[in-house]
């Protein structure tokens, strides 16, 4: 999972960053937070705001580590302690960064140039899918299980197959998300016509209305999808971390003049205990099920933290922890940039292309059987993956043929 | 004028949107709880990794309580079964074949185990297999009494589904036809119809009686079973002819004329027959538009109450250890009888094995909601337990080989993704292996 937001026109490196080399066609410093530590914080006047690729960086990390299925150190630290994802992180990211470009585009060349460039890249992702889900077709078709997990078996005929992967109706996991995408970017030169007619409001409370609906009636708006039981991303829940990003980033000058206004403490403040809280919830809740202990309340609490809807708890969840997080790396920037910073936002500068190369890697995983390793080894397996990753990022290994 | 319509219209359409995701959701709450749901596109699916992990569990029931008779225990650690029970024994084990939780050479030698077992088991009066078996020693019990021999009378009912299961391996698993067919070869079929009625017998100190079996659901399910070992009984087949509609939750549902007015039976409604028919035939013995108006009155019960509904019969893990919720019963809604027919409703509670098979079958939000609920109700080591009691909202820790082999037949169902009796037909075992 990943945010597809195309954000820049050149190969861009930390060294160049910090050289001050040319800088592309990128969203402005945009969030910064005052009163913090001079030497640490963050402060920049480039159009780029590294700190959205230092937390792509970071939730990429954390998908491929979860798509790497194993008993590992990474994965016990990173997977299930909170009832959030690196999904919501990109879902959201994506939307905020397209919001940024769009108005410069609308502003540019207004808005049919800005939504040509919107479809353009809803098409890139959708071409994207199809092939990566084309491919894991075929070959399941030729050896059932040779493109696992994306798919374990073809349980339908292949005619339904062609037919369905076309329409969003084929689920491969991994790859799945990629739906979400698509229909969310091609969706966006609405999001930007409401956004430019002054309809935020309208805009907001429609998608919110959208995503409540969802969580009353999950099957009224999302079509089965061939083989599995409903849409794992769906949409009508989904769209809410899009869109909310998008109008953020559309509005970006606005929120980050509030947001300089408001001292850090208070984000912290309210942030803080709902990330703590969760953490205890989620703790006894999935880690030793023994939380909500009465069946009644179980179910409910079920329903609130679901995944593939988005409850409520996980939108709270995400909200809280993005502001904890940003916050912090805001406050830190400096020595996250020095230590983790060239890994992180090397990955989180090239999202889409991590995201289609991590794919491959994931199915050899699974074919070599290497999620029954040990913790250890397989923790070192998931580092050297991370590793090759970020060397081909730095070598741009197959740049011209696969988009980024 | 122009600046005072800009600054309107946002608040017009905010109000606009409002207004139409509350007439969208009021439209759609009325769909879901007035219309009869309609079973869903049988289609196959890709179990969830919670599914699978729900499967493995119910597996472990098996391999706990397998004995070396072949037969699984029916409660935890109760060397006793039924022939219903080894119905359920036989569903599990075919489940867990095709969603691989067991080798193909272990899953043989096993069911040849099972076969050949029940092949020799004494019948009841050399005519039929006895109502209870001590499962280990495979001699003739009375319930609950595992260790002294004792002929209680046969079920038609029991009877009916292990026909129909044996029938459902036979077609999946041709090699172990003839074995399948040993088991009922034996059997004097004769006493088991009257006038195109089931029957079956009690036998208490020495003297037996030969009792019409079976209420609406129960009946019209065994009906069908017993045809696969050449039994037509059309009277009681004939579900419209003992089905009158009782309003609950305002919900019209299939109830059997015949109550306790005029015969001992009791004519509960509950879950069981209309998840097993859906899953197993395809609604070939009840309609499907029954079975969604029985659902229906559970979802409006769940609404109204907020108390997740699934009502089925089940075993307890503490007295009265079974009883029969009953959506209706005997004039009343929503009561719960123990196997005397004595209202014990304190003990009233939902069943997993009907909240996994209305979710497979009919797949509606609240189904949804109900099944993962309930799925978590497990001793991953021991088995799925049976349910959850209302009035304490605590687990139904009794472990059962019915609830476990039905929760993984109707996984098999999903996995499938069309009733087990036409997927066992059309499907080729040689393709299996």
């Amino acid at each position: 999972m990943v945010a597809f937001a195309n954000i820049s026109t050149a190969p861009r490196t930390i060294a160049r960053e910090a050289a001050g080399g040319p800088q592309s066609d990128t969203h402005k410093d945009t969030f910064r937070l005052p009163g913090s530590r001079a030497g640490w914080r963050y402060d920049s006047s480039d159009k780029r705001d590294l700190r959205i690729d230092f937390v792509r960086g970071l939730a990429i990390v954390v998908m491929v580590t979860n798509h790497l299925t194993a008993g590992s150190y990474l994965n016990a630290f990173m997977q299930g302690r909170i009832y959030a994802s690196a999904a919501e992180a990109f879902v959201f990211l994506a939307g905020l960064v397209l919001g940024m470009i769009s108005l410069g585009r609308l502003e540019r060349g207004g808005f049919g140039e800005a939504s040509g460039k919107l479809l353009v890249r809803a098409l890139t992702l959708y071409k994207t899918y199809l092939v990566l889900a084309g491919v894991a077709a075929v070959a399941t078709f030729v050896r059932p299980g040779a493109a696992a997990p994306i798919f374990e078996s073809m349980n339908a005929p292949w005619w339904r197959v062609a037919i369905a992967a076309p329409l969003l109706q084929l689920p491969p996991q991994i790859v799945d998300v990629l739906q979400l995408y698509v229909l969310c970017i091609a969706g966006s030169p609405s999001i930007l016509y409401a956004l430019r007619r002054g309809w935020t409001i309208p805009l907001l409370v429609a998608s919110v209305s959208f995503w409540g609906l969802h969580q009353l009636h999950p099957y009224a708006f999302s079509g089965i999808p061939l083989g599995r039981e409903h849409p794992y991303f769906a949409l009508a829940a989904w769209q809410l971390l899009y869109v909310v990003g998008f109008a953020f980033g559309y509005h970006r000058q606005v929120i980050g003049l509030t947001w300089s206004k408001i001292p850090r403490g208070f984000f912290l403040a309210l942030a803080l205990p709902l990330v703590v809280a969760a953490l205890v919830a989620n703790h006894y809740d999935t880690r030793l099920g023994v939380w909500p202990a009465a069946v009644t309340q179980r179910t409910s609490w079920i329903a609130l933290v679901d995944r593939s809807s988005l409850g409520p708890v996980r939108v709270v969840t995400v909200a809280a922890l993005f502001v904890m997080l940003w916050t912090v790396i805001d406050a830190c920037w400096r020595p996250l940039q020095a230590t983790v910073g060239p890994v992180l936002v090397t990955l989180g500068q090239r999202s889409l292309y991590v995201y289609i190369v991590h794919v491959p890697f994931v199915v050899a995983w699974h074919a070599l059987s290497l999620p029954t390793l040990s913790m250890a080894a397989s923790t070192v397996g998931q580092a050297m993956v991370l590793v090759t990753l970020w060397l081909m990022v730095r070598t741009r290994f197959l740049f011209r043929l696969i988009p980024s | 004028m122009k600046n005072f319509l800009d600054r309107v219209r946002p608040i017009t359409l905010t109000l606009a949107v409002v207004g139409i995701a509350a007439t969208a959701h009021g439209a759609l709450t009325a769909s879901e709880t007035l219309r009869v749901p309609a079973p869903a596109s049988a289609r196959a699916t890709s179990l969830s990794s919670e599914d699978m992990a729900l499967a493995r569990t119910a597996w472990e029931y098996f391999k706990v309580n397998r004995l070396e008779s072949g037969l699984v225990n029916s409660a935890g650690g109760f060397a006793a079964t039924t022939m219903w029970d080894v119905a359920s024994q036989l569903a599990g084990m075919v489940a867990a074949h095709e969603l691989g939780l067991v080798t193909t050479s272990e899953f043989d030698g096993w069911m040849n185990q099972t076969l050949g077992a029940l092949a020799r088991i004494p019948l009841y009066k050399n005519e039929l297999p006895n109502k209870a078996y001590n499962a280990a020693q495979l001699f003739p019990t009375g319930y609950g009494q595992v260790n002294a021999w004792k002929e209680l009378g046969f079920s038609a009912l029991d009877l009916a589904r292990l026909a129909l299961w044996l029938s459902i391996v036979s077609d999946r698993h041709p090699e172990h036809k003839v074995a399948c067919h040993a088991v009922t070869a034996r059997w004097k079929t004769g006493r088991l119809l009257r006038e195109g009625q089931l029957m079956g017998t009690d036998l208490d100190k020495g003297t037996e009686t030969y009792n019409q079996e079976g209420r609406l659901g129960y009946e019209q399910y065994a009906a069908h079973g017993l045809r696969k070992i050449g039994i037509d009984a059309p009277l009681a087949a004939d579900g419209p002819r003992w089905m009158h509609l009782v309003p609950v939750e305002g919900v019209e549902i299939p109830v059997d004329v015949r109550d306790t007015n005029d015969s001992v039976a009791h004519n509960y409604v509950t879950s069981e027959p209309y998840v097993l028919d859906g899953i197993e035939t395809g609604y070939a013995a009840l309609p499907a538009e029954w079975a969604g108006r029985v659902l229906l009155a559970q979802t409006r019960r769940t609404r109204r109450t907020g108390i997740p509904t699934a009502w089925s019969e089940d075993n307890l893990d503490s007295a009265p250890w079974f009883v029969y919720n009953s959506i209706y019963v005997d004039g009343r809604e929503w009561t719960t009888l123990n196997s005397s027919g004595n209202e014990v409703s304190a003990r009233r509670g939902s069943s997993l094995k009907a909240a996994v098979g209305w979710h497979v079958l009919f797949r509606t939000a609240d189904t949804e909601r109900t099944f993962k609920g309930m799925r978590w109700i497990a001793d991953p080591k021991q088995g799925a337990f049976a349910g959850y009691y209302e009035a304490t909202d605590k687990p139904n820790r009794a472990l059962t080989l019915n609830t476990n082999g039905i929760v993984l037949e109707a996984l098999l169902y999903a996995h499938v993704g069309k009733p087990l009796e036409r997927w066992a037909a059309e499907s080729q075992a040689t393709s299996a292996r």
